[in-house]
């Protein structure tokens, strides 16, 4: 608790002598670290292959895009409807989780993320299709929301948040449900866990926070467009989780970072970036499948076994 | 009832696209136990290559179509040495990334290298249509076709007459007695990756004086999914479901909307994966838990 309240306040003085761009980038990996924060939960966790994401961070941005400017809400209010309404979304997805695995999964949630992307596309009353939507300038009560500096602390405040749900969830029955289903759906069966409403909440979670990410990239970019969430998103998020490490509360984190920082490091052209993308993903999966994480884990697993019994009771019941 | 017709020959020309990439799709799956979600990617570089070899290299068009299609299956070759041989023992979801990956690199290795404008094929058939009993239809149209239909005339004899083809299906059914049977089930992967490069670049070829030549145009392949998964990954029924998803298709597009062309295909994929997972033609008992 005392480490959090410090970390604000180092925060408080650091963040305002940042650039600005350098603030939009943390914006930025921020955002898509609550993607991969939810993708997680419904890949690493609990093991159902989801290439929908994309769809679902375009439903969050547009749904809570609309509430700002068709319905007049502000923007926390419309960031919980898009991600309510994402949620229920994902709940529509996770119906055909429920029959299939592996590769046939794959490809219904492909088929529902090329799918969403069309509605998107083609829904011009609605969604104004290839012309794209404008997210104006919000605030929260009366403190105006103006620049990269300012939506930093929205953000940070949303992020900090989910992790922690994440990691809630994770530590909770629900967590332990997924991995079951995940490691052994008939074994998990067989112990009374309801495969189906644990796979069904793993898509919706995921939708939730797609949906929010969504909204918050609306209100940082100002821009939307259904070209940004189609199935080269669902690839990112994707990229996010193997290298950074599926199933691991960092791991998210780290995949964001990475996903975006990387970028920025490579200057060349856009097709560049996804060509390394690519890359680092094959090798990734099939050297480090267990991501970033996973390998930080490891090196602490392996500190641990090296020492003596008595010094290793001790390292493990540090908080 | 001429709107009809003219919908078949454009169902009949697509389809057997789709019939070709779903066959690559099917023959990897059974031998492999994966899908090939870069599949598309391949059908993209056939057209690339073709087009380089018969324009920008200036060889005669037989030879860059031959060529082309040698090239591709030796790529197919490589992913497989390379890729699938070190994910066998990897969890489904690995293997997935894997290709999916390779797919993304694939694609945007053609961007850096041809640039993302399209490119058009200079047509190498005559180019004005005949019409036939009232419909007209374009020379590349019957190509399409024939070529397909001597091609998967050939691979059914291939798989069923040959030695090697037996032993791919041998090794498809059964990989550890198809080994203890001494068949290398490693030339089966391998004659495997090659066969659906050699088919995806054949689509790529057929495809590219029909469509635009532009590195997003594997997105295609999603409508082979549909066809397997409608054949549930048996190799005539996949024909047969990619003849069936073009024609849904373009039903819809007709009958219908436009718009909601491409999301028949779509909602084919979920309908069946919902309804019968195993596919439109199999007698299968499903596994019920």
């Amino acid at each position: 608790m005392a480490a959090a309240v410090v970390s604000l306040g180092v925060l408080a003085l650091i963040i305002p002598t940042l650039a600005d761009y350098t603030i939009y980038i943390l914006n930025i990996i921020m955002i898509y670290s609550i993607l991969a924060m939810g993708l997680n939960l419904v890949m690493g966790y609990a093991g159902q292959i989801s290439l929908v994401n994309g769809a679902f961070f375009g439903i969050g941005a547009y749904a809570s895009t609309l509430c700002v400017t068709a319905v007049g809400f502000s923007i926390v209010p419309s960031m919980l409807i898009a991600g309510i309404f994402t949620a229920m979304c994902g709940v529509v997805i996770g119906f055909p989780a429920l029959r299939l695995s592996g590769h046939y999964l794959a490809m219904a949630t492909l088929a529902a993320n090329q799918a969403i992307q069309l509605v998107l596309t083609h829904w011009h009353s609605v969604t104004q299709g290839m012309h794209g939507l404008n997210h104006p300038t919000v605030s929260i009560y009366r403190w105006e929301l103006t620049s990269n500096h300012r939506t930093f602390w929205l953000i940070l405040a949303v992020t900090s948040a989910l992790f922690v749900i994440s990691h809630n969830i994770v530590n909770s029955h629900v967590g332990r449900g997924f991995t079951a289903v995940r490691d052994s759906e008939i074994a998990a069966e067989v112990f009374g866990i309801r495969r189906s409403m644990y796979k069904t909440l793993a898509f919706s979670l995921s939708g939730m926070y797609g949906g929010v990410a969504g909204s918050l990239y609306a209100v940082v970019v100002g821009y939307i467009h259904p070209s940004s969430f189609g199935l080269l998103e669902a690839v990112n998020h994707l990229a996010m989780l193997v290298l950074g490490g599926m199933g691991t509360l960092t791991g998210p984190i780290f995949g964001a970072v990475i996903l975006i920082v990387l970028p920025e490091l490579i200057t060349g052209l856009a097709g560049f970036r996804a060509l390394v993308t690519g890359v680092l993903i094959l090798l990734f999966i099939i050297f480090v499948p267990q991501g970033v994480a996973g390998v930080l884990r490891q090196l602490v697993e392996t500190r641990l076994a090296r020492m003596p019994p008595s010094e290793r009771k001790a390292e493990e019941e540090r908080p | 009832m001429e709107l009809f017709l003219q919908i078949l020959v454009q169902s009949i020309t697509h389809g057997s696209i789709y019939a070709l990439i779903g066959v690559g799709l099917v023959l990897i799956f059974r031998a492999t136990d994966l899908i090939n979600f870069a599949q598309g990617q391949l059908v993209m570089i056939g057209a690339y290559i073709s087009i380089t070899l018969s324009v920008s290299v200036g060889l005669p068009v037989v030879l860059s179509f031959i060529l082309t299609l040698l090239i591709v299956a030796v790529i197919g070759a490589a992913i497989e040495y390379s890729v699938c041989r070190r994910l066998m023992r990897a969890p489904i979801m690995n293997t997935i990334i894997a290709t999916f990956a390779l797919g993304v690199i694939l694609q945007n290795a053609v961007i850096l290298i041809y640039g993302p404008e399209v490119y058009s094929m200079p047509s190498y058939l005559p180019s004005h249509p005949i019409a036939l009993g009232g419909v007209i239809v374009s020379v590349q149209s019957m190509f399409i076709v024939g070529v397909t239909i001597i091609v998967m005339i050939s691979l059914f004899l291939f798989l069923g007459r040959t030695k090697q083809g037996r032993a791919m299906q041998g090794a498809a059914e059964n990989r550890v007695a198809a080994a203890l049977m001494g068949i290398s089930v490693k030339r089966v992967f391998a004659r495997s990756w090659m066969l659906s490069g050699f088919l995806s670049a054949l689509a790529g070829q057929l495809l590219a004086p029909v469509l635009l030549v532009e590195p997003n145009m594997g997105i295609i392949a999603i409508k082979s999914f549909s066809a397997a998964i409608i054949g549930g990954f048996g190799l005539p029924a996949t024909v047969v479901g990619g003849y069936l998803v073009s024609l849904l298709e373009n039903l819809v597009g007709v009958y219908l909307t436009v718009a909601l062309k491409d999301a028949a295909a779509f909602l084919v994929i979920v309908l069946v994966l919902l309804a019968k997972p195993e596919g439109l033609f199999t007698r299968q008992i499903r596994r019920r838990v």
